[in-house]
């Protein structure tokens, strides 16, 4: 059976849930990864990492629209499916990529199974395993239908597994085109960092137990106001009382996965690294040059956080206030 | 004046009606179990919907009719609505639909489609996700069949214009998305004001209340069309609690024993070969720049 994994991108190339639905379709037993389709604004970099997981083909648009609207990136990838007829069409379970299937079910009348936690074949039929009775139990669905099904696979179940010595085929096609929509987008209003749920911060500033004091972790709040971050921390920091439980990072604490973290006196304990070892950037501040979080920074300073802080937080507001002369 | 209708403005909130996630919940030759006393319930994401379309109600004097598709033995859950405050309730079932139950959402999205349309509802105000399946399927399907526009994940309405509606919905990393929608509309909530308490004689109330039923031929469905639908999505079997699935790390086999050990006990944090830097001047500069590059400062 030929299997499509439909492929997201986001600021920092392909999205994680992509690498594993894309792993995830190769493990499929009886099923054969076919093709990839990249439905994001730039794909130069993500066609090799795609490639990297052996899918027959790649389709990509020519050039992507400015306004790219759901409906019409529906259109395309129905049109796509309506021709090239697979067995099976995946996504990963994000806003974009059950929005994208969910219009496509509809418009061309593919039956579509969203947020599934597993996908196999028996008997040449596809199963497809979701979590009913709130996650209480395990259904197992199926489609009489003989039309391509649709299905979104749910985020961080699938360890990502690269494949190599494969080549794709890169297939270049007509970019959607526009449609009109009833619904008319206003504008997008971002979470606040202050408030947002940590394991859905962009930017995080973390501080340890090299903070010291209630007042020397003052210099934390300080700095992720400078940079629009939210505050975390590690499990000293909340017993000691500088953190609320929801802002605790690690194992016993909140999971998160931001593009930048700034760990600061942080000595980086298993407990603790395994809570943030999605983080895109790890920077590191720490006196202790052997401490375990230099090996997973990306970038690190052995210095003393209450030296480094001042003097990161002095050249911050001194930037924006250069800054403010031109702007104005 | 924009947000006060001229005319009475008649919403309609489809609910579920199913059994509550704390259960108990068993399964036998694949199917729920009978035999334990299950504690049901209306779905937590249909209580947010009611709740947004009784405070429209109680500001804007429309008209609440809660509606569902299911059984006899789901109507309990239209009689909680009435006791939350809703004006009107509905049941929609036929004798030809058993062989469907668990009815997929395309099937239910229908029956109410053709109930909604008969009756022409400006607003459709529904839960996202049932707190059976949780497909989050049945809103959207709903607005295909009636041709209307949708939107998921709303978490709050306000009223522009008495055609238009400005909705926020839920986006991703915590933000929020805004949309101008036409009236009429599906809106799905997402999330919303925790539901009201019902009164003692509001509950007394909703028992002896009429719940009228319309099955198939009422609503002008054929049980073909049904069928038809139906085998886009088929429950095969349901298999017994199972924890809570997550990635369980798996190191590289291509990694030597040690290695992979080390990734094991590491629980699959990668090491990195970081750049380090001395001292608190050039230590500062280079986070400075550092963040300049990923354009936060």
């Amino acid at each position: 059976m030929h299997i499509w994994v439909v492929v997201e991108g986001d600021d920092h190339g392909m999205r994680e849930g992509s690498c594993e639905i894309l792993t995830a379709a190769g493990n499929v037993q009886g099923g054969v990864l076919a093709a990839a389709i990249v439905l994001a604004p730039n794909t130069e970099d993500l066609v090799k990492e795609v490639t990297e997981f052996g899918p027959q083909s790649i389709y990509l648009t020519e050039e992507w629209p400015e306004s790219a609207s759901g409906e019409s990136l529906a259109e395309f990838l129905g049109e796509l499916i309506e021709r090239e007829q697979p067995g099976l069409v995946l996504a990963a379970e994000t806003l974009f990529g059950r929005g994208l299937l969910t219009k496509t079910a509809l418009r061309y009348q593919m039956p579509f199974f969203p947020d599934c936690i597993s996908v196999s074949l028996e008997q040449d039929s596809l199963l497809f395993e979701r979590l009913w009775y709130g996650e209480r139990l395990s259904a197992f669905l199926t489609s009489a239908q003989e039309r391509p099904v649709l299905a979104t696979w749910r985020e961080g179940l699938v360890n990502v597994k690269k494949r190599s010595g494969l080549n794709s085929h890169v297939q270049k096609l007509r970019p959607p085109s526009q449609r009109s929509n009833l619904i008319r987008f206003l504008e997008e209003i971002k979470a606040d960092p202050r408030t947002v749920d940590l394991s859905e911060a962009e930017v995080i500033v973390a501080g340890g137990g090299g903070m010291g004091s209630a007042a020397g972790f003052q210099r934390i709040y300080e700095l992720a106001e400078l940079i629009g971050a939210a505050v975390g921390g590690s499990r000293v920091a909340r017993d000691n009382g500088w953190i609320p439980l929801t802002r605790q990072i690690g194992q016993t604490g909140k999971i998160v996965a931001p593009s930048v973290i700034i760990s600061c006196g942080i000595s980086g304990a298993t407990q603790h690294a395994f809570g943030m070892r999605d983080a895109k950037k790890i920077i590191a501040i720490n006196k202790d040059k052997n401490a375990p979080i230099f090996k997973i920074a990306d970038a690190g300073i052995v210095g003393d956080v209450h030296e480094v802080l001042p003097e990161l937080i002095k050249r911050i507001r001194e930037g924006k206030e250069n800054a403010r002369p031109m702007g104005a | 004046m924009p947000g006060r209708w001229e005319h009475k403005m008649e919403i309609a909130v489809p609910i579920s009606y199913w059994p509550h996630r704390a259960g108990p919940l068993a399964v036998e030759g694949g199917q729920l179990s009978t035999k334990e006393e299950t504690v049901y319930d209306v779905g937590s994401f249909d209580l947010f919907a009611l709740e947004e379309a009784l405070a429209r109600r109680d500001r804007w004097g429309a008209k609440v009719t809660v509606v569902l598709v299911g059984p006899g033995a789901h109507e309990e859950g239209l009689r909680a609505s009435l006791s939350l405050g809703a004006d009107d309730a509905v049941r929609l079932w036929d004798e030809g639909l058993e062989s469907f139950f668990p009815t997929p959402s395309i099937v239910t999205a229908r029956i109410l489609a053709a109930w909604i349309e008969k009756r022409g509802f400006q607003l459709v105000l529904c839960g996202d996700k049932s707190s059976a399946s949780a497909s989050g399927l049945v809103g959207n399907y709903l607005a295909h069949f009636l041709a209307r526009p949708v939107l998921s994940r709303v978490v709050q309405i306000e009223t522009l214009a008495e055609t238009n509606l400005k909705v926020t919905c839920r986006g991703e990393k915590g933000s929020r998305q805004m949309y101008e929608s036409p009236l009429p509309a599906v809106l799905s909530m997402g999330r919303g004001t925790e539901p009201r308490y019902p009164s003692l004689p509001a509950r007394l109330a909703a028992q002896q209340a009429e719940i009228p039923v319309f099955g198939l031929a009422e609503l002008q469905l054929d049980r073909s069309d049904i069928q038809a639908l139906a085998s886009y999505s088929h429950t095969l079997r349901l298999a017994g609690s199972r924890p809570k699935p997550k990635k369980i790390f798996t190191p590289d086999s291509s990694l030597s024993a040690a290695d992979r050990m080390k990734m094991i006990l590491a629980g699959g944090v990668k090491r990195k070969k970081s750049n380090l830097a001395e001292g608190s001047q050039g230590g500062a500069a280079g986070v400075y720049e550092l963040l300049k590059k990923e354009g936060l400062v």
